[in-house]
């Protein structure tokens, strides 16, 4: 898909090392917590990505994944449970839910799919709401463990998270497995008659997403240092769904500029925070109404754009034209 | 005990009523539109919130409720010229639509809350007190509720099938183009249609408002049952949904009185990913069923 892969993580390299270096100049607390917050950001949109964007998947079970990926996380280092355990046991359970919830509504299409995802996600909202011996239902959960004590080396740990989700991510996009997955987000029956086991390369990539957006909920639980149910709501779910669509899906920077874009622009510009969520809104509204074929066709659109720019890029001749 | 079971299926039929309210205005759109307006809801929250505002600078209630009502029907015009029109063209306007009324639904829920605060707000209504009945105490809110919706059922159900305007409109439901052919004004239809599922939400929030409180968030409560409900009927298949609404409202009430109300949400959802496994298209199949999908 890139025509340098190698640039390309020499890139993100180079990138990934400069981000790392924030710490040193920034000793403003606050500005360090935006930071990592918008690299959990990053994490759970590169997550959704996966289906959204290279799939071609309506997931829309975000607030589902990740709250439970807080929760179990969370409940478990408050049992005493070490913290790295922890964020294995939420890893696991995201995967387990992503994997039964993807069987369970794979009859479905595109449209009732999604609603089937947030249905999902607001059952598992209600169940930790109800289940409040286990979970203090409304209350929240507070008085576990956090990643490290200090911000900096908290935020270096999630900037290492970062990476290698994006490698684990970059590495199967551009291997055989990426080209299925794109095959079928292009058109599925197609690729069921040329033999794809589309159903279940479809499964592996919801089941990934679903690990990926829990391993960010892990980690958010761990920086914020208190959930509660809310974590799964549709909050969550319009946030994420930005990030990847403003970024771009289909890419592995998209997201991650988008979490940027999204998390650190309200701060910078001083917005409360529920006029946050207006805007918010306000620019999906904008995106699907701006974008020709909305928030779903901004990935194949950008997608389309780097093959014409790649193909041009190959050929030799000042025109563009292949010879 | 007589009584409390009275009281709780008096409260769950009221309850079920402002939810027939709430989900047959999705139903009808969705029969029309074959879209989701995720941000439905919110008309009820607007009605009821513009009401109660109006009704503190001295308006008399009546009048509040037909202006509130009125608020909710424009919102749906908005709505649907500018946010669902542009997209029905889309191949993949389904989930457009779900995804701008999404926004939608944010942007008005979280405005409402920058503008007018986070307290619920209540009616100042003449329907507090309660009657007597047989021996058994009941209050006259939501008595009246259901009287209310009953006629306004009702004189749906009249128009739809008598006017020449509602027949229209069940035309267009049934097969656009060939409504179209027959020189009735589709763009038109759907326009009035949208508005009066609108209107008719902000009825429910109003009468939600005199029974209980407004707040917000009330919107957002209502939104994924509205859902629930539509899909379990079938798009447009009003009466099955003012059944199921009445079923599910005297459910929650009579279970709330005895049991935990708080698994009641739970099992709503796990029914509607049951039934949207088994049968996405709905349990019936209504009047406004579109035809040519």
């Amino acid at each position: 898909m890139q025509s340098s892969p190698t640039t390309f993580y020499i890139a993100s390299a180079v990138g990934l090392g400069v981000a790392a270096t924030a710490p040193l100049f920034i000793s403003h607390g606050f500005l360090l917590y935006m930071l990592s917050l918008s690299v959990i950001g990053a994490i759970i949109a590169t997550g959704l990505n996966i289906t959204n964007g290279y799939l071609g998947i309506l997931n829309l079970s975000v607030g589902g994944q990740v709250a439970l990926g807080s929760y179990v996380c969370a409940l478990t280092a408050l049992a005493d449970v070490p913290v790295p355990v922890a964020i294995v046991l939420a890893v696991t359970a995201g995967a387990a839910l992503a994997f039964v919830t993807f069987l369970l509504f794979a009859r479905l299409t595109g449209f009732f799919f999604g609603l089937a995802t947030i249905a999902a996600a607001e059952v598992v909202r209600l169940m930790i709401r109800n289940l409040d011996t286990i979970t203090h239902g409304m209350r929240g959960v507070r008085g576990y463990p956090p990643l490290a004590q200090s911000p900096a080396i908290t935020y270096w740990l999630l900037l290492a998270a970062l990476a290698a989700v994006l490698l684990l991510v970059s590495l199967l996009v551009h291997s055989s497995i990426g080209l299925r997955w794109r095959a079928i987000r292009e058109n599925a029956n197609k690729a069921l008659s040329l033999g794809l086991p589309v159903r279940r390369l479809q499964l592996a990539g919801y089941t990934l997403a679903g690990a990926v957006m829990s391993f960010g909920g892990a980690l958010l639980a761990l920086l914020l240092q208190y959930i509660e149910p809310g974590i799964a709501g549709l909050n969550t779910l319009v946030q994420t769904v930005l990030m990847v669509a403003l970024g771009g899906g289909g890419t592995i920077l998209g997201p991650v500029i988008g979490a940027l874009a999204i998390t650190l622009i309200p701060e910078f510009l001083r917005v409360a925070n529920e006029l946050r969520l207006v805007i918010y809104g306000m620019t999906l509204i904008v995106v699907v109404l701006a974008v020709p074929g909305g928030v779903v066709g901004t990935f194949n659109r950008v997608m389309r754009t780097r093959r014409r720019l790649a193909a041009i890029r190959t050929t030799k001749g000042a025109t563009g034209c292949p010879q | 005990m007589f009584t409390l079971v009275a009281q709780a299926v008096i409260s769950g039929l009221a309850l079920g009523a402002i939810y027939a309210l709430a989900a047959s205005g999705l139903g009808i759109i969705f029969g029309l539109f074959g879209v989701i307006n995720f941000a439905h809801t919110q008309n009820m929250m607007v009605a009821a919130v513009t009401a109660i505002a109006v009704t503190s600078l001295g308006v008399p209630l009546i009048a509040a409720i037909a202006i509130g009502i009125a608020v909710a029907a424009l919102l749906g015009i908005a709505t649907e010229r500018l946010f669902i029109r542009p997209l029905l063209s889309h191949e993949t306007a389904q989930i457009d639509t779900l995804f701008i009324t999404l926004g939608l639904s944010i942007v008005i829920e979280n405005g409402t809350l920058l503008l007018w605060g986070s307290e619920p707000r209540y009616f100042d209504s003449p329907l507090q007190g309660v009657i007597e009945i047989g021996g058994v105490v009941l209050s006259i809110d939501r008595l009246v509720t259901m009287v209310v919706t009953g006629i306004v059922f009702l004189t749906l159900h009249l128009l739809a099938t008598r006017t020449r305007i509602g027949k229209a409109v069940l035309a267009t439901a049934q097969n656009p183009d060939a409504a179209r052919v027959i020189g009735i004004p589709v763009d038109k239809v759907r326009l009035l249609a949208f508005a009066v599922g609108c209107g008719l939400a902000g009825l429910g929030g109003i009468l939600w408002g005199t029974i209980y409180s407004v707040s917000y968030l009330t919107g957002g409560t209502f939104l994924i049952l509205s859902f629930v409900l539509v899909v379990m009927s079938g798009p447009g298949n009003i009466t099955g949904i003012l059944i199921c609404s009445l079923l599910l409202g005297v459910t929650e009430s009579v279970a709330g009185a005895f049991f935990d109300a708080k698994w009641q949400r739970l099992i709503v959802m796990l029914v509607f990913i049951v039934i949207i496994i088994r049968r996405p298209q709905g349990l019936g199949t209504g009047r406004f069923a579109r035809t040519n999908i």
